[in-house]
Formats: structure tokens, C-alpha cells, sequence
């Protein structure tokens, strides 16, 4: 189950809210727009597909870059150790 | 009937009067005579001393009205004696902690309360205030350096800024694949203050990040974990 701060990280990216406990309404929102509290509480279900999306992006850039370089991730690491 | 009065009775020709000395008033030649203690009478009130002022000569010294004063000795007073604040001398005169662990995130670079706070009202001017704090912090961006700063405040003033001369509480820095980071850790802050006041202070804590933008975060009391600040007043 998602938090309030994970929930958010994805809806505002950019930030600009205080975040007082888990809640919509512990939600200040002082240099962004602000959603409602529909969206927030609809972002804790879509929060994990979104997640993963964001992890499978970030592994296929990985991969590709490991790719162009003609390394393996071990190979890269112990370059960069 | 008293047996001082019988014995009065028995040698009534031998005494002739009863005079009051240092001390007693009262006194006659005939009949019932009353003597009363006179530095018994000096009392007026709960915590009164009676208090000499010369050869066979004393006064009524109140109790001080502020609670934890003691009696010193000085030569000015025209007893000799005079309630005072105790000196400090490095002790510890109280101490008053709070504990907070209601998450809060906050995102802007502005300065935001973080929830931490505690009071304290010192008993003397001249104490300083020793503020210990153990906060519970997180910071997390999904690349760029993820920074968070702090500052203590005292009222509305801040009297230490962990932002300021550049000094950064947290940095973190993207690693060259660009995967997200987090890091918590429970961070200790100690700083004395010297307030000179004996009106009622409260100390709390501020929080903000220095770079905003990807999914940048800094979470005080993160998943509930909690922060402490503890206050003490330290005598002179």
C-alpha cells in the first residue's frame, strides 16, 4: 500500500505542498496547484501500476545504455567501484 | 486551673508585679495577668521567619513569593537576610522534552514546521538553554542531488540555520544510471541558546528542501518514526 508522500511524489512532481500525516487533509498546498481530494485518493490504487511503469522505463534505459557501452551490469560496476 | 496560677495563689504576698522583658509584652501587678510572645505575634503568614536585627531586636521576614528562591546572607538588608534566585552554577535547573512522530513532508524550499516543538520557561535570565534534538529525517528525489536543510527556531526567530554558509543537512547525489534515492536517517542537533528571558520560549524545528523538483521530498517523522526535543535550562 502506497503512502500519502509516494502517492503525491507521482501527482506533483514538482512539489510545493506540506504533507501533515497520510491524509488529504493534512495537505497544504503553497507553490503548486492544487488537486482534489478525489485525485489523491484515487492515486493510492494507481500508484503501484504507475511505479512499476516507472522502474520497468528506468531497467530499459539501464539495459540500453549497458548495451551501447558492450558492458555487463557487473563489468559497469566494477568500473565505476 | 494552671498550676502557675496556684502557686500566685500560695505566695500572692511575694509577688508584686510581672514586667514584660525582650520578647514579651504584657505583664501587670494584680489580678490575671497576660504575657504574650512577641516574635510569636511578628508571624503573619505561612513561610514567615522572624529574623534578628541588632542586640535583643528582631523582625518579621516574609517568605520570597517566587517559588525556589533561597535565603541569603546580605549586609544591606537591615536583617541580614533576603530571599534570593538561586545561583545557577552550571546546573542543571529543569529540563523539558517533547516527543512528535506525525509524518510530514514537505516539499518547497521554503522553511516549513516540521511538527517538532517544545516550551520552556526559564527560571533565570541569566541560564542558558541546551537544545538537543534527534529527528528522524528522509529525503528522496528521483535524480539531481536530493537536499534537505534544517534550522531551529526560538519563537520566531531563527537562532541556528543549517543552510546557512552553504552547510547542507543531507546531500545526496543521483547515481549515473539516474535511479531514485532515499535515504532516512535520525539526525542529532545540539546547539546552546542564551535567551536571556524568564518568559515562557518554545523551540521548534524547521525543514525545507534546497533543490525542489523531481519528485524531490523531505519527510520529518517518516512512516511515524519518531523525533524528540529535549530542553535544558543550564544555570550561569
Amino acid at each position: 500500500m502506497a503512502t500519502g508522500a509516494e502517492v503525491l511524489r507521482m501527482l506533483i512532481p514538482n512539489g510545493g505542498y506540506v504533507l501533515t500525516g497520510d491524509d488529504y487533509e493534512g495537505l497544504q498546498f503553497l507553490e503548486c496547484e492544487p488537486i482534489t481530494k478525489e485525485q489523491f485518493e484515487a492515486g493510492f490504487a494507481q500508484y503501484d501500476a504507475w511505479k512499476a511503469e516507472q522502474d520497468s522505463a528506468k531497467a530499459a534505459q539501464k539495459a540500453d545504455l549497458l548495451d551501447r557501452l558492450g558492458l555487463t551490469e557487473e563489468e559497469a560496476k566494477l568500473l565505476l567501484s | 486551673m494552671t498550676k502557675a496560677r496556684t502557686l500566685a495563689d500560695n505566695f500572692a504576698a511575694d509577688i508584686n508585679g510581672i514586667t514584660a522583658g525582650t520578647g514579651i509584652t504584657g505583664g501587670g501587678t494584680s489580678g490575671t495577668v497576660t504575657v504574650t510572645n512577641s516574635m510569636a505575634t511578628a508571624i503573619d503568614a505561612k513561610g514567615d521567619l522572624v529574623v534578628g536585627t541588632g542586640a535583643d531586636t528582631f523582625s518579621r521576614l516574609a517568605v520570597a513569593s517566587t517559588a525556589g528562591y533561597l535565603l541569603s546572607v546580605d549586609s544591606a538588608e537591615s536583617t541580614g537576610l533576603k530571599w534570593a534566585a538561586p545561583a545557577g552554577g552550571g546546573k542543571v535547573l529543569q529540563v523539558v522534552s517533547a516527543t512528535y512522530s506525525t509524518g510530514t513532508t514537505i516539499t518547497t524550499s521554503t522553511y516549513t514546521d516540521t511538527g517538532l516543538t517544545a516550551s520552556i520557561t526559564p527560571t533565570l535570565a541569566s541560564s542558558k538553554i541546551l537544545v538537543m534534538i534527534m529527528h528522524n529525517i528522509s529525503v528522496y528525489r528521483t535524480s539531481n542531488p536530493a537536499t534537505a536543510q534544517l534550522q531551529i527556531v526560538r519563537g520566531s526567530t531563527s537562532i541556528w540555520d543549517g543552510a546557512g554558509s552553504g552547510g547542507a543537512m543531507f546531500r545526496i547525489f543521483a547515481t549515473p544510471t539516474g535511479g531514485e534515492l532515499e535515504m532516512t536517517a535520525n539526525q542529532t542537533f545540539i546547539y546552546v541558546d542564551s535567551p536571556s528571558s524568564t518568559s515562557s520560549l518554545t523551540y521548534k524545528t524547521q525543514g525545507k528542501l534546497q533543490y525542489t523538483g523531481d519528485s524531490g521530498q523531505v519527510a520529518f517523522q517518516p512512516s511515524g518514526r519518531p523525533s524528540q526535543i529535549i530542553l535544558m535550562e543550564i544555570g550561569a
